[in-house]
């Protein structure tokens, strides 16, 4: 069907003419294999140029673009944009970009231009009703409330929450609150701390063993401390005289003079 | 209720009003029949237009409204309030195809105009002109335009019906050429 002589452009030509052919209707397409002939023409122009020319590659692909246009055109179904006329806002653009390559016809064109001027009365009327009703201000602040613009729902964020609330909490009767120290009592670290206290000096004075600055949960937390390793055996506590310090030793210095 | 009193009761509504009020809404809050809410309304209207007062009452976008008398515009202009911005030409235009074509989508419109009309319908939704009025059942669902009770009022329409048939006689003017 395609003439691959050794003329280049007797190629390009031969697939101008298959495209029109099949515009035509003078040639099936159906029975057009578009992928076949043009594997064959890209070998043909392999063979015939040898070496790539861009301007003969260019006018092979708009000739082939021509003949797979032409069998598109002829096997899709119609364009519903042309035939319903039914339009999607999206594709808006498409739908003008083939309204004006559309080739009108005069009586098509008639139709159209009487159809527009036909508005034009209509255009008269909403100007000259625009003008009259210009001069009248009406009553209250009826075209203020009117121009306002509603608010979308999602327009209500996080933000304007707050805010509501904040106000709502202004005129909420006021609460006191105190503030209530969380108490931590470390046993481990206490009897570290006593054991550290005695290992210095062989010996600790119990008041001495308490944490500076003395908090209460501090005094329980080395109280309970100095209470374990005596229930473990591992220290001892003893007073030298009446009324004297209480000396805190490890039970193994001091054994038989516990308490 | 005496019809004194109705009378009063009638223009205090029609005044305080924030939109054009119908006879409906009247007739619901005070309980007069619609024949008496009519007639009132009438010789109000009446007394209005023969008087020296400056006000009117006008039927407007399906209800009645109080407004100034249009003689006094220069004076009133210059309160600065109320006062409309103009409607372009295009805007006009396209206002007329939808008031005429309702429900329309914007390639209809665009296809009437041959322009496009992004740019025009942003403007008359914000001004409150036209509306999105629902979807089409077609390929992307592309949203109907319709006009609101607002373009009523600013072209001082009592409805749609108000506005005349388009007869076409330019345009067979226009085929004479």
């Amino acid at each position: 069907m395609i003439d691959f002589s050794d003329n280049p452009q007797g190629l390009i030509k031969n697939l101008e003419s298959l495209a029109k052919a099949i515009e035509r209707g003078e040639t099936e397409p159906a029975s057009i294999s578009v992928h076949d002939i043009l594997v064959d023409s890209i070998h043909g122009v392999d063979r015939i140029l040898g070496e790539p020319d861009l301007d003969y590659i260019g006018d092979f692909i708009t000739a082939a673009a021509a003949v797979i246009k032409a069998k598109a055109h002829k096997l899709l179904p119609p364009d519903e944009y042309e035939d319903d006329n039914v339009e999607n806002t999206e594709e808006s653009e498409l739908f003008l970009s083939q309204d004006s390559d559309k080739e009108w016809s005069n009586e098509e064109l008639l139709a159209h231009l009487m159809e527009y001027r036909i508005f034009q009365d209509a255009v008269e009327e909403l100007a000259r009703r625009d003008k009259a009703w210009r001069d009248v201000f009406p009553g209250s602040d009826s075209h203020k409330v009117s121009k306002e613009i509603p608010m979308a729902p999602n327009k209500m964020g996080i933000p304007d929450l707050l805010s509501a609330l904040k106000d709502i909490l202004m005129d909420a009767p006021r609460e006191e609150f105190y503030y209530v120290p969380r108490d931590e009592l470390n046993l481990e670290r206490s009897i570290n701390h006593i054991r550290s206290c005695i290992k210095g000096k062989g010996e600790a004075v119990f008041c001495e063993l308490f944490f500076h600055p003395i908090t209460r949960a501090g005094v329980i937390g080395v109280f309970l401390a100095l209470l374990e390793l005596i229930r473990l055996g591992e220290i001892i506590v003893h007073q030298d005289q009446q009324f004297g310090e209480i000396i805190v030793t490890f039970a193994l210095e001091e054994q038989g003079n516990g308490i | 209720m005496e019809y004194k009193e109705a009378k009063a009761l009638i223009e205090a509504l029609i005044f305080a009003s924030p939109n054009p009020i119908s006879k409906n809404r009247i007739e619901k809050i005070t309980g007069l029949d619609p024949k008496t809410i009519e007639s009132v309304i009438k010789s109000m209207q009446e007394r209005y237009m023969q008087s020296d007062s400056g006000i009117q009452i006008v039927f407007v976008a399906g209800g009645y409204e109080m407004t100034t008398k249009p003689k006094f515009v220069n004076y009133l202009s210059k309160l600065n309030v109320g006062v409309r911005q103009t409607i372009s030409r295009p805007a006009l235009e396209t206002l007329a195809i939808i008031a005429y074509k309702q429900p329309i989508t914007k390639p209809e419109l665009e296809n009437i105009r041959g322009v496009r009309a992004d740019s025009v319908l942003n403007t008359l939704i914000e001004r409150h002109l036209i509306r999105v009025s629902g979807r089409k059942r077609a390929p992307g669902r592309p949203a109907l335009y319709s006009t609101t009770s607002e373009f009523l009022r600013w072209f001082g329409l009592s409805s749609l019906d108000e506005l005349p048939p388009l007869t076409g006689d330019s345009a067979s003017l226009f085929l004479e050429y």
